[in-house]
């Protein structure tokens, strides 16, 4: 009953090849050594835990031995095993941070590495690529910015689309997701 | 023209002693025969030789026993064996009224709820070499377990409910526990003649079930078509598809009839 570990680049998951429950999404899942047993592994679903207060496990008190990296070697300790488990669970995604200035009301772009820029430089019709999610810092902006998102189809068109859009008024950002999917548009700030 | 009255020959059949002797031998074989086949009944104990904290019948937890990565490799059952020495431990009354039967190698209510004409449904003791050590090749694997269900002063025709209460704690998503008893039927010289799993309905443990612990009190039945079936070993197992660990609680044998 091994359970293997392995990045999946293309789903933007986490594939757990030889167990029941196989799958889950990037970024929701943590792992940990058990406080009582230090050669035992807690995988912990974040999601579902800051959603009820209280730990959500997927993985409970499994020993290390029972889990093998990608290349199906084995973990020294649990606490490899659970650093493992973290890093390739939360990938970091392409993602661009751009700061708005004050009088700045020109739209976005993202060049096909993923970096995001602003202002002059801006053209409607440049495609991105491989964007998951961007982060726009508008602490000098005063106020929320107001956002238009569009993605490019498999056929090139180009469509205004509905991403998550979360602010975060304490660190004056908001964060657009657009999912487990790798997204190509651009971003209208205004 | 009158209709005869029926009458009872109690001298009648062949070997039958006379007079008021044969009266009262065989009113005591009818009314024996009478309780046998119309009163039901029950025992219960937790004397689970992998239980080792808590008491039956009270809301203690038990004692994790770990379901391993072995196990699920060769689909083994989990046997929970019962052990004199536990159920002194475990089976302690925590009532006053009535007061309470001694529970000494009976069980809980020590044998005050008994089926007419049983006084024992468990055998702390039993070790026998064709049921209690492990069987750890072909197609019904299970662990080493002592002790047995006793229904050896039941009858053919009689019905078992036996219920295994236990805590279960999945530690995979998507896992299914079936529970079962590890059923030997023997001959009359207790020699072993057939070994299998009598299952119930198995449980599924699905997503968000992980690290948490549920109480589980299935139901197994067993009918006994024959003598081989009164004189048969028993004892609950578990068998999972993926890690769990189990607290065994208690067990409740009931006769029906």
């Amino acid at each position: 009953m091994t359970i293997k570990i392995i990045r999946n680049d293309n789903g933007n998951c986490i594939n757990f090849v030889g167990s029941s429950n196989p799958v889950y999404f990037n970024a929701c899942l943590s792992a940990e050594v058990d406080d009582r047993d230090a050669t035992l592994v807690n995988v912990i679903n974040d999601i579902h835990t800051a959603e009820t207060g209280s730990k959500e496990y997927e993985f409970y008190n499994i020993p290390y031995t029972e889990f093998e990296d990608k290349d199906g070697y084995s973990f020294a300790d649990a606490a490899e095993a659970a650093e493992y488990i973290t890093e390739n669970g939360n990938v970091a995604t392409v993602q661009g941070v751009i700061d708005r200035p004050a009088n700045g009301f020109a739209p976005v772009w993202v060049t096909p590495d993923g970096e995001l820029r602003a202002g002059t430089e801006h053209n409607n019709r440049e495609v991105f690529t491989n964007v998951d999610s961007v982060v726009i810092d508008y602490s000098d902006l005063g106020r929320q910015p107001n956002l238009t998102v569009f993605t490019v189809d498999v056929y090139g068109n180009i469509h205004e689309t509905f991403p998550s859009i979360i602010h975060d008024e304490a660190s004056k950002s908001v964060l657009v997701s657009f999912g487990s999917a790798q997204e190509s548009g651009y971003i209208v700030v205004n | 023209m009158t209709t005869p009255t029926p009458r009872f020959e109690i001298d009648s059949y062949p070997g039958a002693p006379a007079g008021r002797h044969a009266l009262l031998t065989d009113l005591t074989q009818i009314s024996t025969t009478l309780a046998q086949s119309s009163t039901s009944g029950y025992e219960l104990t937790g004397g689970f030789t992998d239980r080792t904290t808590g008491t039956a019948g009270a809301s203690d937890l038990g004692t994790n026993t770990q379901y391993t990565t072995e196990m699920v490799t060769t689909q083994r059952w989990l046997r929970f064996g019962f052990d004199s020495e536990r159920q002194l431990a475990n089976d302690i009354a925590y009532w006053a009224d009535p007061p309470p039967a001694e529970t000494a190698g009976v069980g809980l209510f020590g044998g005050a709820y008994m089926p007419a004409g049983v006084n024992s449904l468990f055998d702390f003791t039993f070790n026998g070499p064709g049921y209690s050590p492990a069987r750890e090749s072909g197609d019904t694997q299970y662990t080493a377990a002592n002790g047995s269900y006793d229904f050896t002063q039941c009858a053919p025709g009689d019905l078992a409910l036996i219920r295994f209460d236990f805590n279960v704690l999945p530690q995979i998503a998507n896992t299914t526990v079936e529970v079962g008893l590890i059923w030997q039927t023997r001959d009359v010289n207790d020699v072993e003649t057939f070994t299998f799993a009598l299952t119930g309905s198995a449980m599924f443990f699905g997503t968000g079930t992980v690290g948490k612990t549920f109480l589980q009190r299935p139901l197994i039945t067993a009918y006994f078509a024959s003598n081989e079936d009164v004189n048969a070993r028993a004892l609950p197992a578990i068998r999972a598809d993926n890690l769990v660990q189990i607290q065994p609680l208690t067990t409740l044998s009931t006769i029906l009839r």
